[in-house]
C-alpha cells in the first residue's frame, strides 16, 4: 500500500464522521493549545530576564565588597569596604581587560532651580561608565577624563529624573543641587528602563572624584565594574581578577573579602529558576493533553469496532495485518495532528491575548511548536496502538460474520 | 489447480466442534464448481479454507502447486489479493464509498499507480455488465443486484485465478440472481475457475461439477449429469 493511499483512505475514515472526529480533536486542541500557551509564558519570562541582564552591560563582570558582620547579623553582600581606587589599576592589568570602571553610589535629595525635588541614586564613576554599561546621551554630553581629573561638579541625568526636575525643558546647561552644592547639567540620558531592581532612569551620574571628595567623602568603592574585549574571554578574566585582588587584599582566593559575578552567573541562576517554572506550567498543561490522547483511543475503539465488517472485508481481499495497523495508526496520527495545527494556532492567539491583555510577556519558540507535534504524533502512535493493533489481530472470517 | 488432501477443522470454544472430517478433491484450471449442503454442512468452512481465509487443523490444501495450509497470515493475504476473487452474500462493499472506489480497493493493497489502477477497475466494471452513470454512486444507494455487481468487479479487478462465491444470489429476488448467475457465468467461459457455495440446489444445476456435503464430509463428487443430489429438484 503506497503512504499516499494511506492518507487518503485515512482522510477519508476521519472525515466519514465529522462530529465525532472534530469533538475527539478538540481534546487535543485544547491539551496542545495550552501546552504551547504556557511554555510561551515561560520563554517570555525568560527572555525578558535575559534582556535585562543584557541591559547591565555586555561583556562585564561586577567586583563587589564581601559582606560584613555586626555580631551574628550578616549585613549583605557588598556592605563591607574592602575595595579602593587602586584596585582599578591592579584589575586594568590583567589581559584582555578593556575597561575598569570604579563606581561609589549614594543616595542624595537633589533640588532645581525651579523647586522640584527628588531623592535618588548618585553614581560617582569614572567616565568609562557610559561606554561600559551602554547608556547613550539624549541631548548634551558625558563628562569626560579631564573632567573627572578636575573635581568637576557636573552631572548627567537619567531621563526620569531629568522629567521630575525640569519637565518639559532641557536641564542641559541648568545648575542643580545636590547636598547643599551647585552641579551643572552637561547630559541627559537616553531612556534604558531597568534591570535587575535598578532603574538606569533614576540615576544621575558624577565624575568618580567628586562623589568620593565632595559627596560621600570617602574612598570606597562601591563596586567595579571589569569590562572584557570579548565574551568568551571573561571567565579566564573572572578567574586572574579574583587571584590578583585577593593577593592585593592579602587574603585567601578561596575565601576573598569581595565578589566577582558575571552576567552568565546571575543568567544560569534566573534561567534556571524560568526553566523550571516552564516545565511546571507545561507538565500541568500536558494533563489536558493526556486526556485529549485517551479521547483519540476512545474513539479509535469504537470506530474499529464500528468498522469490524469493513476491517474484515479488506483483510479477505488481501489487507496484510500491518496494512490495517497502518491505516489505523495513520488515522489516529492524522486526528492528533490536525488537533495540533488548530491546537497551535490557538495556542498562539493565547499567548497573544495574555501578552496584549495581562501584559505579561509572551513568547512563541519555533521549538516549541516543534516539540507540540512530535509531542502529537506521539500521542497519536501511543493512543492509537492499541486500537490499531486490535483492528489488525481481526479474524477475517470472524469479522466478516459480525453483525 | 487446487487440492484437498484429507482437510479437518476443528473449532474450539466452549465445546469442541467438527466442522470438516476429511476432505479430499481437486479441482482444475477454469472448472465450475458448485459446493452444496444443508447449513452446518461444513460448506462455508470449506470455503474459507479454500479462499485461504482460514488454515485446515489437519490435512494438506494446494493451491497452485504450492501448499497453502502453513503459510503465515501475511502470505495468505498475499494469495487472497492475487489470486482468489471473492463474492458474498451480503456483497460486502464499503458503504458511503463510491462503486468506484470499491473496486479500486484490492488495487490500492496491492499498490497500483493511480493511472492504472483506473485502467483496470474500468475493465471489471464493463466485464460484470455494471452501468456506466452509476460509476460514481456511493455504494449503498444501489439496488441489492447492482451492488453485487458491483462485488464481481471487485472479485474480478485483479484478474483471479479462482472466483469463489457464498450464495451470491442469497439476498437477490430469482430474475436478478438469474442475471447475476449469468454473470459468474460469463467469466467462467473465459476462463476463471468459479467455485459457487450455494444451499439452493436451482443454482447447482448451473455447475458443471457438484461437490455435495454433509455433516462434514463429501458425500458427492460427481459432474452435474450424473450428481444424484441433484435428482432432487424438478428439471
Amino acid at each position: 500500500m503506497k503512504l499516499i493511499d494511506l492518507l487518503n483512505e485515512a482522510i477519508f475514515a476521519v472525515s466519514a464522521n465529522k462530529v465525532r472526529s472534530g469533538l475527539t480533536i478538540l481534546g487535543i486542541v485544547i491539551g496542545i493549545a495550552s501546552v504551547i500557551a504556557m511554555i510561551s509564558v515561560g520563554q517570555g519570562a525568560k527572555s525578558q530576564i535575559t534582556q535585562s541582564i543584557e541591559g547591565l552591560g555586555s561583556n562585564t563582570l561586577t567586583v563587589m565588597p564581601g559582606g560584613t558582620r555586626i555580631g551574628a547579623m550578616f549585613m549583605g553582600r557588598g556592605s563591607a569596604q574592602t575595595l579602593k581606587e587602586n584596585d582599578v589599576d591592579v584589575l586594568k592589568k590583567i589581559e584582555g581587560v578593556s575597561d575598569v570602571v570604579p563606581i561609589t553610589q549614594r543616595t542624595f535629595q537633589i533640588i532645581a532651580p525651579n523647586g522640584n525635588n527628588t531623592r535618588t541614586t548618585i553614581i560617582g564613576a569614572s567616565q568609562g561608565v557610559f561606554a561600559v554599561r551602554e547608556i547613550s546621551i539624549e541631548s548634551g554630553s558625558t563628562f569626560n577624563e579631564e573632567q573627572v581629573r578636575n573635581i568637576s561638579k557636573v552631572a548627567v541625568l537619567g531621563k526620569n529624573i531629568a522629567n521630575d526636575l525640569f519637565g518639559e525643558e532641557n536641564p542641559v546647561g541648568k545648575t542643580i543641587r545636590i547636598s547643599e552644592m551647585n552641579f551643572k547639567v552637561i547630559g541627559v540620558a537616553a531612556p534604558k528602563g531597568g534591570a535587575m531592581g535598578m532603574v538606569f532612569d533614576d540615576m544621575v551620574y558624577v565624575p568618580i572624584t567628586t562623589m568620593q571628595k565632595i559627596l560621600a567623602k570617602s574612598d570606597y568603592l562601591t563596586l567595579i565594574l571589569i569590562k572584557g574585549e570579548t565574551k568568551d574571554i571573561l571567565p579566564q578574566i573572572q578567574q586572574e581578577a579574583l587571584l590578583v585582588l585577593a593577593e592585593k587584599h592579602r587574603v585567601d582566593p578561596q575565601n576573598p573579602d569581595f565578589s566577582i559575578t558575571s552576567q552568565e552567573d546571575i543568567l544560569s541562576t534566573l534561567t534556571q529558576v524560568t526553566n523550571t517554572m516552564t516545565i511546571f506550567l507545561a507538565a500541568i498543561a500536558s494533563i489536558s493533553l493526556l486526556v485529549g490522547g485517551i479521547g483519540i483511543m476512545n474513539m479509535m475503539l469504537t470506530s474499529v469496532t464500528e468498522r469490524t465488517r469493513e476491517i474484515g472485508l479488506r483483510k479477505a481481499i488481501g489487507a496484510k495485518n500491518r496494512e490495517i495497523l497502518s491505516q489505523i495508526l495513520t488515522e489516529s496520527v492524522l486526528l492528533t495532528f490536525l488537533g495540533g495545527v488548530i491546537g497551535v494556532f490557538l495556542g498562539w492567539l493565547i499567548s497573544l491575548g495574555i501578552s496584549k491583555f495581562a501584559q505579561i510577556s509572551t513568547q512563541v519558540s519555533l521549538s516549541s511548536v516543534i516539540l507540540a507535534f512530535g509531542v502529537c504524533t506521539a500521542i497519536g502512535t501511543f493512543f492509537g496502538w492499541w486500537p490499531a493493533k486490535k483492528a489488525a489481530k481481526l479474524s477475517p472470517i470472524e469479522a466478516l460474520r459480525y453483525e | 489447480m487446487i487440492e484437498c488432501k484429507n482437510i479437518t477443522k476443528v473449532y474450539k470454544n466452549e465445546v469442541e466442534t467438527q466442522a470438516l472430517r476429511g476432505i479430499s478433491f481437486s479441482i482444475d484450471e477454469g472448472e465450475f464448481v458448485s459446493i452444496i449442503g444443508a447449513s452446518g454442512s461444513g460448506k462455508s468452512t470449506l470455503m474459507h479454507i479454500l479462499g485461504c481465509l482460514d488454515t485446515p487443523t489437519s490435512g494438506q490444501y494446494f493451491f497452485e502447486g504450492k501448499e497453502v495450509s502453513k503459510l503465515s497470515e501475511d502470505e495468505l493475504a498475499e494469495i487472497r489479493k492475487k489470486k482468489v476473487g471473492f463474492v458474498f452474500q451480503m456483497y460486502n462493499l464499503l458503504p458511503r464509498v463510491s462503486v468506484f472506489r470499491n473496486v479500486e480497493l484490492p488495487l490500492i493493497y496491492e499498490g497500483l499507480p493511480k493511472k492504472e489502477r483506473e485502467e483496470k477497475v474500468k475493465e471489471a466494471l464493463k466485464a460484470s455488465a455494471f452501468p456506466d452513470e452509476f460509476w460514481f454512486h456511493l455504494s449503498n444507494q444501489l439496488s441489492g443486484g447492482m451492488q453485487q455487481r458491483v462485488a464481481i468487479a471487485r472479485a474480478l479487478v485483479q484478474n483471479p485465478k479462482m472466483i469463489l462465491a457464498d450464495e451470491p444470489t442469497g439476498n437477490l429476488d430469482s430474475k436478478t440472481g438469474d442475471i447475476i448467475l449469468n454473470t459468474l457465468i460469463g467469466l467462467n467461459n473465459r476462463g476463471h475457475t468459479l467455485v459457487i457455495v450455494t444451499h439452493e440446489l436451482y443454482i447447482a444445476r448451473y455447475a458443471k461439477r457438484i461437490i455435495a456435503l454433509k455433516d462434514g464430509q463429501v458425500i458427492e463428487d460427481a459432474p452435474r449429469e450424473m450428481a444424484k443430489s441433484l435428482k432432487l429438484i424438478k428439471e
